[in-house]
């Protein structure tokens, strides 16, 4: 028999503040907690008929090196896909409106073709991506994935 | 002003990992022999999407060059932010299946682990990440529903047994 991956699951993140990180994922990105391990390591997704856990968060340990997203060699960033540009459009402007009360902020809107995409960046340094799927009439001969510029005019246009 | 509860928003999917590699081309070559996955895209920064079937447009992988030298390299489980990414496969079967690629490669395998909700194959890639493959164990077969997530030890012996 051979195998084939089917899809991503989840990923987990050692962050400094266990409790903010969760509410940020809780709050503002809609995830909630279904389980957890011992006091401090929780469970979440917001899918959670299909899949148990989607992204996990835990304590790391002091002294440890924070993420340098920019430079380090390694997991540059994790990506989430969300059902629509308006959904995407939302996820824009509640982390815009109340990411800086959990220490988040949005890095960049971008329209890549057949994707737009949203990144953001948690307190810790973590980045965060959210991205839709264009309608066909959209996407038109755009290369996928490739640059086609800023999104953000649109998802502000659509967000007001 | 918005108000938080308002415009509910729920994310669909887990879609890929970023990973900014040492060697680009050896870590794409490492993801596509070992792990059975194939390029679906490229960006004009030269990034490679990869995914389990090359008809999908879903990615799993993002798989980028570094530039520059003395880049911090990953020390799993002893630094802040991404600890480790979870990719599934369908069945025990089929990660058997991982189990014996790895094996029969000489591809390092770090631990596996009965999660309670999973089985679980850790290893360590090119650039150093943790990096898990997992089935999910039907939520009938859990042995501890009221606590699911918890580690039950290594099933090496169980990933052997070839049926």
């Amino acid at each position: 028999m051979d195998f084939k991956i089917r899809r991503a699951g989840h990923v987990v993140l050692r962050v400094t503040d266990v409790a903010r990180a969760k509410a940020f994922l809780e709050d503002v990105i809609g995830f909630a907690t279904y389980a957890q391990a011992g006091e401090h390591f929780f469970f979440l997704s917001a899918q959670p008929v299909s899949n148990h856990h989607m992204i996990a968060v835990r304590p790391g340990k002091e002294g440890e090196r924070l993420p340098d997203a920019e430079n380090q060699i390694g997991m540059v960033s994790i990506s989430y896909e969300v059902t629509d540009f308006d959904e995407l459009a939302r996820i824009y402007q509640r982390i815009k409106a109340f990411g800086g009360d959990y220490g988040a902020r949005i890095l960049a809107a971008e329209d890549r073709g057949h994707i737009n995409t949203v990144l953001c960046e948690d307190a810790d340094g973590n980045r965060i991506e959210f991205y839709c799927y264009l309608p066909e009439d959209e996407v038109g001969d755009a290369a996928p994935y490739v640059l086609r510029g800023s999104a953000e005019d649109k998802l502000e246009a659509a967000a007001s | 002003m918005a108000k938080l509860g308002d415009m509910k928003v729920q994310v669909r999917r887990t879609s890929h990992l970023t990973l900014r590699c040492k060697d680009l081309g050896a870590s794409r070559g490492f993801y596509e022999g070992i792990l059975n996955l194939f390029s679906i895209g490229e960006d004009e920064r030269g990034r490679v999407y990869l995914a389990g079937d090359p008809d999908t447009r879903i990615p799993v992988l993002a798989l980028e060059q570094a530039e520059g030298e003395d880049n911090p390299t990953p020390t799993p489980k002893k630094m802040y932010g991404l600890e480790h990414f979870a990719m599934e496969v369908g069945s025990l079967d089929q990660l058997k299946a991982v189990y014996r690629r790895f094996r029969d490669t000489g591809t390092a395998i770090d631990h596996t682990q009965d999660h309670g909700i999973t089985n679980s194959l850790y290893f360590i890639d090119p650039d150093g990440n943790l990096i898990e493959v997992y089935h999910d164990v039907p939520r009938a077969e859990y042995p501890e529903p009221e606590y699911p997530f918890a580690s039950y030890g290594s099933i090496d012996e169980k990933l052997e047994k070839i049926d």
